[in-house]
C-alpha cells in the first residue's frame, strides 16, 4: 500500500500565498501577545505559587475567592486541574525581593476549611495527617500489646509498616471520602480502628504545591533564553556546515518560524510558559530540523543527479519524492503526540499542545518556507550575478 | 559463524542485558513522579562573615588583654572586619600582634591609636565557602536523623550560596522546611539580672548602658513561667551546642515533652567547674537568641540539662534532631520549592504509560498495514529502542520524570521516522528495477546521510535542555539523548540485520 506516488506538485509556485498566511498567522499571534502584554509567564518565570487542591466535591469557585482573601490572599487565581476531577489550581502572585517563599498552604488550607465547615474540628484530619503522627498514635494505643520498654524497635517497625499500608491506600484514592473505602485493603483492623478513633475524614488535601521566588524566576528566564539562542546558533552551524550558509539560514528561518507559531498558539489560547513548554520548544526546533534536513539532503543528491534541472525544478522534484516520507513521519509523530496531549492528563498538557503545535507547524514550515528562502536566495544571488 | 550470524548474536545480547538491567536495576523515579519535596535554598553568607568578624574581635581583644595592652574602644565594621582603638604608643605593639597571630587580616593604621584589620578576601571567600559547606553537613544530618530515604543534598551551580535538596516521599513539606530551617543555635548562658519589662527598664541600674561583656536578650513568650520580658546575660555563653554529646525527647515536671541534653567529657567538666562556682544564681538557656528558660543553679551540675518551652511532641522531636545535628552556622532562606504528593505522582504516571500505550499501538498497527513484512522489521526495531532506553537509564540511575516519559513518546515517533526514511528510500530503489539485496544497500547507504543529520539536530537541541534545564526537563533532556542514540543503533544496525534474514530466508522478494 502506498500514498502519494509519483506525485508532481508544484510547491514553489505559491509560494507567495504561502508566505502571506504564515505572516497573517504570526501576525494574529503578535496581535494577541500584544493584547496579552507579553506571553503569559508561569511561576517558573515570573515567581508566585501554585497550589493544586483536591476536594470531596467541587465548591463555588467564586465563594471560595472570597474566602481566599478573607485569609488575607489577595489576587489568587483559581481554576479547574482536570476535567471532572474535583481539584482546583490556586495561584498567588509572587513575594517581594529578599522575602521568604511562601506556598500559602496554610491559608487555602483555612479558606476551604471555612467552605467545608471543618475549621475547628476536633482530632486530626485522615487525609492530611503525617506519618510521624499516625505512628505515634499507634505506638501510644499499643493495640497489638507490645512491651515498649524491651520491644520498642520491633514495635516501631510492625507499627510502621501498618502505617505503611494505610498512607499507601490513601495515597491510591487520593482523598478518602467513607471510611468503608479503606476496606479490604490490606490494612490490619486493629490499627485502623485506633487511626479512625480521633480522626475525622477532611474534604481537601493539597496534592501539590510549588513556590518559586524572584531570583530563582530571573535565573530560568535567563538560562532559558540563552539555551534558546545557544541552540539556534548550534542549528545554524550545524546545516552551513553540513550544507551551505544559505541552508542554514534557510533552515533557522524556518525554527523562528515555528517558534513563532507556537508562541502565538499558547498567547491566543491563553496557556502558560513553564520550564516543561519550553523544553518542548527546544525539541520542536530539533525536530523540525529533522524534515527541514531531509529534504536538503535530497536537493542536495539530485544536484548531483539532475545537473541540468534548475534550482526551482529541483527543489520541485525533491519535495516530491520525500513527500510521502515527510507526511509518514509527521503523521506518526502527530499520533502519538496527540495520544499524550489527550490522555497524558493535565500535568504535561501544555508540554504536549506546543509539541503538537510546534511539529504542525514544522512540517510546513520546511516546505513552504525553507525551500523558498533557498529559491529567492538563488535568485538574489543570479540577479547579482548578472 | 557467519557474519550475519555475529550481527544476530550481539543484538541478542544486548537486548538480553538491557531487559536484565531494566528489571533488575529498577528505574530512579523523579520527584514528580514519585511524590516528595524539591528546595531551593540560600545560605546567608554575609551572616557567616560577620560572625567570623564578631568572634575574631573577641578573640583579638583577649589577645591584647593578655598581652597587658589597655583597649581603649573596639567595634566590628560589618563585613570589612573589625578596628581596635589603643594609646598611640601602642599602635606598633598591636599591629606586630596583628601581623603575627591574625594573619587572616590585614592590619592598618587609621591615625589617633586606631588600628584597622580588614578580612583579606580570600579569607572572606573561604569563610563564605566553608558556611556553604557546613550548611551542607549539617542540613545533610538533620535529613538523615529525619530519615529520609535517597536524600539528594548539594550545592547548586559550580560555586555560590545555593544548595539543593530534593527529598523522595516526604509528605509533609511545612515541617521538613521548618527542620531544615531551624538555625538551632543553643547557648547556656550566665543571668546577670531579669527579667525585666523591657530593655530600658533592665538597664536603669547601669544608667542605660550595656555594661562589657553582657547582652541583653527577649524571653520565649511561650513558657509562663518566664513571665515575658528581657533578660541581662553574659555575652560569653558557659557552653554552647557545640558542646552537646546528645539530645533526646524527655519530658518536664508538668509530663509536657521537652527536650534532654548531655554535655561532651571536655565540656561537661568545665561546665561542672562553672555551675559550682556560680551556685545560687540563674542559668539562662538560650536558643537562637531567645531565652527559653532560667533555672536557679541549685549545685554542681555535672553536663546536663534540659529545654522545655510548652512544646508539643512534633515540636520538642524536632529540636532534639536539630540540636542532635548541628546548628547552621548561617540562617538559610528558600528561593524555590515544589512537593508533589505521592497520589499525583501516581495519577501522573498512569496517565503517562496510558498515552503511551495508546500512541504506540496506533503506530504500530500503521506500521503493519503500511509496509507489511517491513512493518514487522520496524515493530522489533521500535520495542529493542525502548528496551534498551529503559536499561540505560536503569543502569545510569538517571531519573524518569513525567516530560521524560513524554519524551518516550516522542521517541516513538521518531524512531519510526528513522525507519520510515529507509523504507521510502527501497520502495524507490526497486521501483528503480534493482533486485532485492541491492535495493536494500542503496536505501540504506542513501539514507544514512539523512539519519545521522536528521537525528543529530534533535540530539543538539537535547544537549542544550540538559545543559540549561533542571529537574523534570533534564530528566526529559536525558531519556530523549538516550533514546535517539538507541533509535540510531536500531535503525542502522538492527533494521539492516533484519532485513538480510529476510533476503536469506526469501532473496528474490521483499514485502514492503
Amino acid at each position: 500500500m502506498r500514498i502519494l506516488k509519483d506525485t508532481h506538485i508544484d510547491f514553489l509556485k505559491h509560494w507567495k500565498i504561502a508566505l502571506a498566511f504564515s505572516a497573517l498567522a504570526i501576525g494574529a499571534g503578535v496581535v494577541s501577545l500584544i493584547l496579552n502584554g507579553g506571553p503569559r509567564q508561569g511561576i517558573d518565570f515570573a515567581g508566585g505559587s501554585q497550589i493544586v487542591v483536591k476536594m470531596s466535591e467541587m465548591p463555588d469557585l467564586d465563594e471560595l475567592r472570597v474566602a481566599l482573601e478573607a485569609q488575607g490572599l489577595e489576587g489568587a487565581t483559581i481554576q479547574e486541574f482536570e476535567a471532572g476531577s474535583n481539584e482546583v489550581l490556586v495561584r498567588t502572585p509572587g513575594v517581594e525581593e529578599g522575602e521568604q517563599i511562601d506556598t500559602s498552604v496554610d491559608q487555602v488550607n483555612a479558606a476551604l476549611d471555612e467552605i467545608f465547615g471543618t475549621t475547628g474540628m476536633e482530632g486530626f484530619d485522615f487525609n492530611t495527617v503525617g506519618r510521624e503522627r499516625l505512628l505515634q498514635r499507634l505506638l501510644q494505643a499499643n493495640p497489638a500489646g507490645y512491651d515498649l520498654d524491651l520491644e520498642l524497635e520491633q514495635a516501631e517497625e510492625a507499627y510502621g509498616d501498618q502505617v505503611s499500608a494505610i498512607l499507601e491506600t490513601r495515597a491510591e484514592l487520593g482523598l478518602v471520602t467513607e471510611w468503608e473505602q479503606l476496606d479490604g485493603r490490606g490494612i490490619d483492623p486493629q490499627a485502623l480502628a485506633v487511626v479512625r478513633d480521633g480522626a475525622y475524614l477532611g474534604d481537601h488535601a493539597v496534592v501539590n504545591s510549588e513556590s518559586v521566588g524572584p531570583q530563582v524566576g530571573r535565573d530560568l528566564r535567563r538560562q532559558t533564553m540563552q539555551a534558546m539562542i545557544w541552540s539556534l546558533v548550534g542549528m545554524l552551524a550545524y546545516i552551513s556546515y553540513r550544507f551551505e550558509f544559505r541552508f542554514g539560514v534557510a533552515a533557522v528561518a524556518a525554527l523562528a518560524h515555528d517558534v513563532m507559531i507556537t508562541l502565538g498558539a499558547f498567547s491566543m489560547t491563553g496557556r502558560e510558559f513553564n520550564l516543561p513548554v519550553i523544553a518542548a520548544f527546544l525539541t520542536i526546533v530539533g525536530y523540525s530540523l529533522n524534515d527541514t534536513v531531509v529534504i536538503f539532503d535530497r536537493i542536495r543528491e539530485n544536484g548531483t543527479v539532475m545537473r541540468r534541472l534548475s534550482l526551482y525544478d529541483r527543489i520541485n522534484v525533491s519535495v516530491n519524492q520525500t513527500l510521502s516520507r515527510t507526511i509518514l513521519t509527521s503523521g506518526t509523530t502527530m499520533i502519538v503526540v496527540t495520544s499524550l496531549f489527550l490522555f497524558g492528563g493535565p500535568v504535561i498538557n501544555d508540554f504536549a499542545f506546543a509539541l503538537l503545535v510546534g511539529i504542525v507547524a514544522g512540517t510546513y514550515s520546511t516546505v513552504y518556507i525553507a525551500n523558498p528562502i533557498i529559491y529567492m536566495w538563488e535568485q538574489r544571488a543570479t540577479a547579482q550575478r548578472r | 559463524m557467519t557474519t550475519l550470524r555475529w550481527k544476530l548474536l550481539i543484538i541478542a545480547v544486548v537486548a538480553a542485558v538491557c531487559t536484565f538491567l531494566a528489571f533488575t536495576q529498577e528505574i530512579n523515579l523523579g520527584l514528580d513522579l514519585r511524590g516528595g519535596i524539591h528546595l531551593v535554598l540560600q545560605v546567608d553568607v554575609e551572616e557567616a562573615v560577620e560572625a567570623e568578624v564578631r568572634d575574631d574581635l573577641d578573640s583579638f581583644r583577649r589577645l591584647l588583654a593578655d598581652e597587658g595592652v589597655a583597649l581603649v574602644d573596639s567595634e566590628t565594621r560589618g563585613l570589612d572586619g573589625f578596628s581596635v582603638t589603643v594609646a598611640p604608643a601602642d599602635v606598633d605593639a598591636v599591629i606586630d600582634l596583628a601581623d603575627d597571630s591574625f594573619v587572616t587580616y590585614d592590619a592598618s593604621r587609621a591615625g589617633d591609636g586606631r588600628v584597622e584589620l580588614d578580612l583579606t578576601a580570600q579569607t572572606r571567600d573561604s569563610v563564605e565557602d566553608g558556611a556553604v559547606r557546613q550548611a551542607i553537613t549539617t542540613i545533610r544530618n538533620r535529613v538523615d536523623e529525619y530519615g529520609v530515604a535517597e536524600p539528594v543534598v548539594q550545592r547548586q551551580g559550580m560555586s555560590g550560596d545555593r544548595v539543593l535538596v530534593q527529598l523522595p516521599g516526604v509528605a509533609d513539606p511545612e515541617r521538613i522546611k521548618e527542620l531544615l530551617q531551624n538555625t538551632a543555635l543553643l547557648e547556656l548562658r550566665l543571668v546577670q539580672s531579669g527579667p525585666a519589662e523591657s530593655r530600658a527598664a533592665l538597664l536603669t541600674p547601669y544608667g542605660g548602658e550595656l555594661p562589657d561583656g553582657t547582652e541583653v536578650l527577649e524571653a520565649d513568650d511561650g513558657d509562663p513561667a518566664l513571665g515575658g520580658g528581657f533578660y541581662l546575660l553574659s555575652a560569653e555563653p558557659a557552653a554552647t551546642g557545640r558542646d552537646l554529646k546528645t539530645a533526646r525527647l524527655g519530658q518536664d515536671e508538668l509530663g509536657l515533652p521537652a527536650v534532654n541534653f548531655t554535655l561532651n567529657a571536655d565540656a561537661a567538666s568545665r561546665f561542672g567547674e562553672f555551675t559550682g562556682a556560680n551556685v545560687g544564681r540563674q542559668l539562662a538557656i538560650v536558643l537562637d537568641d531567645l531565652v527559653m528558660s532560667a533555672p536557679t543553679i541549685n549545685e554542681r551540675i555535672p553536663g546536663n540539662g534540659q529545654i522545655s518551652g510548652q512544646y508539643t511532641l512534633e515540636e520538642a522531636e524536632d529540636l532534639a534532631l536539630v540540636l542532635r545535628a548541628g546548628a547552621l552556622p548561617a540562617s538559610i532562606r528558600y528561593l524555590e520549592e515544589r512537593s508533589v504528593g505521592p497520589s499525583l505522582g501516581r495519577e501522573s504516571i498512569d496517565q503517562g504509560v496510558y498515552a503511551a500505550i495508546v500512541g504506540m499501538a496506533i503506530v504500530v498497527a500503521f506500521m503493519l498495514v503500511y509496509y507489511k513484512g517491513a512493518g514487522i522489521n520496524a515493530v522489533i526495531a521500535l520495542a529493542l529502542n525502548l528496551i534498551i532506553v529503559m536499561g540505560l537509564m536503569a543502569t545510569l540511575g538517571a531519573a524518569l520524570t513525567l516530560p521524560g516519559i513524554a519524551g518516550l513518546i516522542l521517541l516513538i515517533g521518531m524512531a519510526v521516522d528513522a525507519n520510515v526514511i529507509i523504507f521510502e528510500r527501497v520502495r524507490e530503489e526497486l521501483d528503480l528495477g534493482k533486485t532485492v539485496k541491492a535495493a536494500i544497500e542503496a536505501g540504506f547507504s542513501k539514507a544514512f546521510s539523512a539519519i545521522i543529520d536528521a537525528n543529530i539536530t534533535t540530539l543538539i537541541a537535547a544537549v542544550f535542555l540538559f545543559q540549561f534545564g533542571t529537574g523534570p526537563v533534564r530528566g526529559f533532556a536525558v531519556t530523549l539523548s538516550i533514546g535517539i542514540i538507541a533509535s540510531m543503533f536500531t535503525a542502522i544496525f538492527v533494521s539492516r540485520v533484519l532485513f538480510e534474514m529476510w533476503t536469506q530466508w526469501r532473496p528474490r522478494t521483499l514485502s514492503i
